[in-house]
């Protein structure tokens, strides 16, 4: 970045040129701000929403409000009395019931305890600042003018909290035992599954990188399988295989699948191929001259792994760990579907949204859910800035040598896990296509019949097709275009550094506090962004937002890759940087524009908890719907639909690796000289 | 899709008669019962009627907040089925309209007095009563006793076999709530749910999910409504319906107009329709064994026989008020499900 900035400083003589280009920097520099807004709005708006909505309280002030009764005659004569005298006088509603939630209502009879609709009395009521709310019916009042109303009028009026900041719903939150205990149990989850996740990932990634044993690629394929699936599904395979009526529930000895131990399980199917694909990278960095070394000390095998392979390893495990753990915290679909009693944070906030419409608690356990997920986040950055330090234009790659013994106990391991990945994605297979395990297991197509279920049907699925094409498109666009201001911008260092840091954020940001956010910030009614709630545009915005960052880093990669005399050598042809763009920019780096399109594809098809709070019945997606029916107890078309995804996605691959392999020939020959 | 919007919108103005025709012809139906009845309804109004029907399903719960929502602009036209809870509370805060229907002769008893009390904003459907059902093999499998009361439930054997739904989502948890409240009283009534919680495996989000668990068998006792229990046991399941001998109570499904539907006299045609013998008749083709409110339509031998129940005075007018059901569930989500099992 400083490169840059510092060669047009200590570049004077090109001022006639810079003077051309200007336009073009002035371009670039706009459209990157357009991009950062974009960010802004869809990104740290809804979070700083979210924020001051945790801090919301509502409680009722009863000072705020004045009464005046009349006598039989209708006639005012007694002085009036505010809501707080009749209270402290009759004690009708508690202190502490004076707190209450946003959309608290206090029948305002409650301070007339002899009260009755067919009085002839008539009431008054006002506010005493114009800040004091009524309700009479449903229309809604403010203002210190008096009301008049008739009793049978009176009893329909309903008094409104005001609006608070303060702390009443983290102390609430904290002093919810059961609340309270989610935290522990996110945490004990996380970090066992994180544990079993990394040592099963290494085995793994180890046998792939050091063995020579023979089928490594499609151990390699097997191993990524789980990443074209929404993390629930694991969960419903469990469900058949360790159920009260699973295939193999014995193997538990009496224990119950649904609880820590589902979870645990699931959360290693789903995170393992994370976990593998950067343990993976870290071995494939190994320098040979080390073992080299090792061999001729005389070290054994054993030592050598110790004092060679892991330390070379250990940024990609530490990332590794922070990354699954940053998963399976953050993680709704999987303790949702097998959970059972056993509360977590992800579940809670979903519990407290949808199951209860208590908005601001969700918002409370948003924010506590953020901070492990912050801190996960914040290492894994540090860490992996570290491994890219630890290579060196002197390191001879590792080439490992055959040894039977060796190669067929990794070749036993991987076959081991390979049994368990694709043992479960069949299970699902098999549920979806027998009629009603355990009783009937003729096969039939009717668990297929999703129109009469919950969920939204097939419409669903052509929903979520829709969407992670639209997601995978405009996402792919505005996240390289976005890069590529960012990389080749002259100048503007201050600019840039904050949109690097807009652009890592969401990556740190848990998928169902994202969607939470948006539901404060879009839903507002004073929002001008306020149309966009509800529809498919909502959708595709928080999918590109949530899976910003590691596109992004791609794409930033990528761009790294291509000398900035590209754009030294366009100046001087007088090219505007469009035309660069276009012609020489874009078919360079297409290999990982299409790597950037897919993995939104997938994801946008995969993805639960951002949008679970955010789509309406025109917009029901098929991971919301394996969600829905699976909560509806319609759990065989939920496994149906499970693979629905599963088949799209692994067709999406395929059609991404063949046509990378045609671009590629036509592109990318320069690279094979 | 917005230029073929356009399209579409520019050949209807050429053609000329496809726009107003268009515009009345059409119904927006908010369905809060289960899938398959709400889609048989739809079908088969646009099969009587040539009416167009835009078909919105959702449980009664989240209809009541959606017509409120929109009451300043109105989007649906008639909401059809689901407990009557949410739907005398849309009469009690204006949004739905009054209609008297001329089929009303035909009905039952409790199909009018449901729209008796709320100023004929809404009226009786069908109806069904609580209760449980269970997985008799997995009941023998265990050697559990056979329930046939509340009470029974509360016997430390059934612990993790009994499921039902968390009264917050769900209108037929509440229901069971404030059944068990009425019948025992509100301190006992307390007692019993504490005692059933450490029976209880898992409090689902949707109603009717426990019974299904058992029927799969991986759940025992489901609490439920009964007719959703005798669905899976003519389905074939291995499981029997329980009529609760303390007593139980029992859910009255509603229909209301939308207050400003856009397509008023088509709601009210679907309104006369649906009350008719022969299309409530057809609720069996969707295994929808609830008592059907027309006297004259056809119930299956297999549907619970609502006399031979001994049902509860339910206060519909009480438990059904937002203030008591607000209350209620605050005290169960404070004093019950915090517990440890």
């Amino acid at each position: 970045m400083t490169t840059t900035a510092d060669m047009t400083a200590s570049a004077p003589k090109g001022r006639p040129v810079r003077a051309k280009l200007g336009r073009d920097d002035f371009v670039m520099r706009g459209y990157m701000l357009m991009i950062a807004a974009y960010l802004v709005i869809a990104l740290a708006l809804p979070l700083y929403a979210m924020l001051s909505k945790s801090f919301s309280t509502y409680t009722f002030d009863l000072g705020a409000y004045e009464f005046q009764v009349s006598d039989e005659e209708g006639r005012f004569g007694a002085p009036p009395v505010s809501a707080e005298a009749l209270n402290s006088e009759l004690g009708a509603v508690a202190p502490d019931d004076l707190a209450t939630s946003a959309d608290g209502r206090l029948p305002a009879t409650s301070f007339f305890p002899d009260f009755s609709f067919r009085s002839p009395v008539k009431y008054r009521i006002r506010g005493t600042d114009s800040d004091a709310v009524y309700l009479v019916g449903s229309e809604r009042r403010t203002g210190t003018e008096w009301t008049e109303l008739t009793s049978n009028d009176f009893r329909r009026v309903m008094l409104r909290p005001a609006a608070k900041r303060g702390f009443e719903n983290y102390v609430t939150y904290f002093s919810t035992p059961a609340l309270f205990r989610s935290i522990q149990n996110s945490l004990l989850i996380a970090v066992i599954s994180t544990v079993i996740t990394v040592s099963l990932a290494f085995c793994f990634a180890y046998a792939l990188n050091r063995s020579c044993m023979r089928f490594k690629g499609l151990f390699r394929l097997i191993a990524v399988a789980p990443i074209l699936v929404p993390s629930l599904l694991p969960g419903i395979a469990l469900v058949y295989l360790f159920g009260n009526q699973g295939m193999i529930k014995g193997l538990l000895m009496g224990e119950s699948i649904y609880g820590p131990i589902g979870i645990v399980i699931g959360s290693v199917f789903f995170t393992f191929p994370h976990a593998m694909i950067i343990i993976t990278t870290a071995l494939a960095i190994a320098d040979a001259r080390l073992y080299e070394a090792a061999v001729s000390l005389k070290a054994s095998r054993w030592k050598t792994f110790w004092t060679v392979t892991i330390p070379g390893a250990r940024y990609g495990l530490i990332s590794a760990a922070f990354v699954v753990f940053n998963l399976v915290i953050t993680d709704f679909g999987l303790p949702k579907v097998i959970g059972g009693q056993y509360n977590m944070l992800a579940v809670d906030i979903y519990k407290q949204v949808i199951g209860q419409q208590n908005f601001e608690m969700g918002a409370v356990v948003s924010v506590v859910l953020l901070v492990p997920a912050v801190i996960a986040f914040t290492v894994d950055r540090i860490v992996q800035k570290r491994q890219v330090a630890l290579l060196s234009t002197r390191s001879v790659p590792y080439q490992p040598t055959p040894n039977s013994r060796f190669d067929w106990l990794c070749f036993a391991y991987c076959g081991l896990v390979a049994v368990f990945i694709v043992g479960l994605l069949a299970v699902c297979q098999y549920a979806a296509l027998i009629k009603f395990w355990p009783y009937d297991l003729s096969l039939s197509l009717k668990n297929y019949a999703f129109d009469l279920m919950d969920g939204g049907g097939w419409d669903s699925y052509y929903n979520s097709i829709q969407m992670a094409l639209l997601t995978a498109v405009i996402g792919t666009f505005v996240v390289f275009t976005g890069a590529y201001m960012v990389e080749k911008t002259r100048g503007f260092g201050t600019g840039r550094a904050l949109f690097q840091l807009l652009a890592m954020l969401p990556m740190a940001i848990p998928g169902m506090v994202l969607g939470l956010a948006y539901i404060f910030f879009f839903n507002d009614p004073d929002n001008p962004l306020n149309p966009v709630y509800g529809t498919m545009a909502i959708l595709v915005i928080c999918t590109v937002t949530h899976f910003y960052t590691v596109s992004h880093l791609t794409a930033v990669t990528a761009l790294k890759q291509m000398d900035t005399e590209f754009e030294s050598v366009a100046a001087s042809l007088k090219q505007p940087f469009y035309k660069l763009f276009t012609r020489v920019t874009v078919p360079v780096c297409l290999p990982s524009v299409l790597d950037i399109s897919i993995y939104l594809f997938v994801n946008a098809m995969t993805t639960v908890s951002a949008v679970v709070f955010l789509y309406s019945p025109t917009t029901t997606l098929a991971s919301v719907a394996v969600l829905n029916m699976d909560d509806a107890g319609d759990i065989a078309p939920a496994a149906a639909m499970g693979m629905m995804i599963f088949y799209t996605n692994a067709g999406a691959r395929l059609l991404h690796v063949l046509i990378s392999k045609r671009v590629l020939a036509r592109t990318q020959a320069w690279r094979t000289r | 899709m917005k230029k073929f919007g356009l399209t579409a919108i520019a050949i209807a103005f050429a053609a000329g008669v496809a726009g107003p025709a268009l515009a009345t012809e059409k119904l927006n139906y908010y369905c809060s019962s289960q899938e398959d009845w709400c889609q048989l309804m739809a079908r088969g109004f646009e099969e009587a009627t040539g009416i167009k029907v835009n078909m919105t399903r959702r449980s009664s719960g989240e209809t009541f907040a959606l017509i409120k929502a929109e009451s300043a602009n109105p989007k649906g036209d008639i909401w059809w089925g689901g407990t009557g809870d949410p739907h005398l509370q849309a009469a009690e805060e204006g949004l739905t309209e009054a209609f008297v229907s001329p089929m009303r002769s035909e009905l039952n008893d409790w199909a009018i007095r449901q729209a008796s009390s709320a100023g004929d904003k809404t009226i009786g459907i069908y109806s069904g009563a609580l209760g449980y059902g269970y997985n008799e093999e997995i009941l023998k499998a265990n050697n559990l006793p056979v329930p046939s009361c509340w009470k029974d439930l509360l016997k430390p054997e059934y612990k993790g076999h009994v499921q039902m739904a968390n009264p917050n989502s769900s209108g037929t948890a509440y229901t069971t709530l404030a059944t068990i409240v009425q019948l025992f009283g509100e301190d006992e009534g307390f007692e019993f749910m504490k005692g059933l919680h450490k029976n209880i495996n898992q409090y689902t989000k949707s109603g009717s999910a426990p019974i299904k668990a058992a029927a799969r068998g991986e759940n025992t006792i489901g609490i439920v409504f009964m007719h959703d229990a005798v669905k899976q046991a003519v389905s074939g399941f291995p499981i029997k319906v329980v009529a609760p001998c303390e007593g139980t109570g029992y859910e009255i499904g509603s229909m209301s107009i939308i207050k400003g539907a856009r397509n008023l006299e088509n709601a009210k045609k679907f309104y006369d329709w649906a009350l008719t013998a022969a299309v409530q008749s057809r609720a069996l083709e969707v295994k929808a064994y609830q008592v059907p409110a027309n006297q004259g339509a056809e119930t299956s031998p297999s549907a619970p026989d609502l006399s031979s129940i001994k049902l509860i005075d339910y206060d519909f007018a009480k438990y059904g008020s937002s203030d008591e059901r607000k209350r209620l569930l605050k005290k169960w989500d404070d004093e019950v499900s915090v517990l440890p099992q």
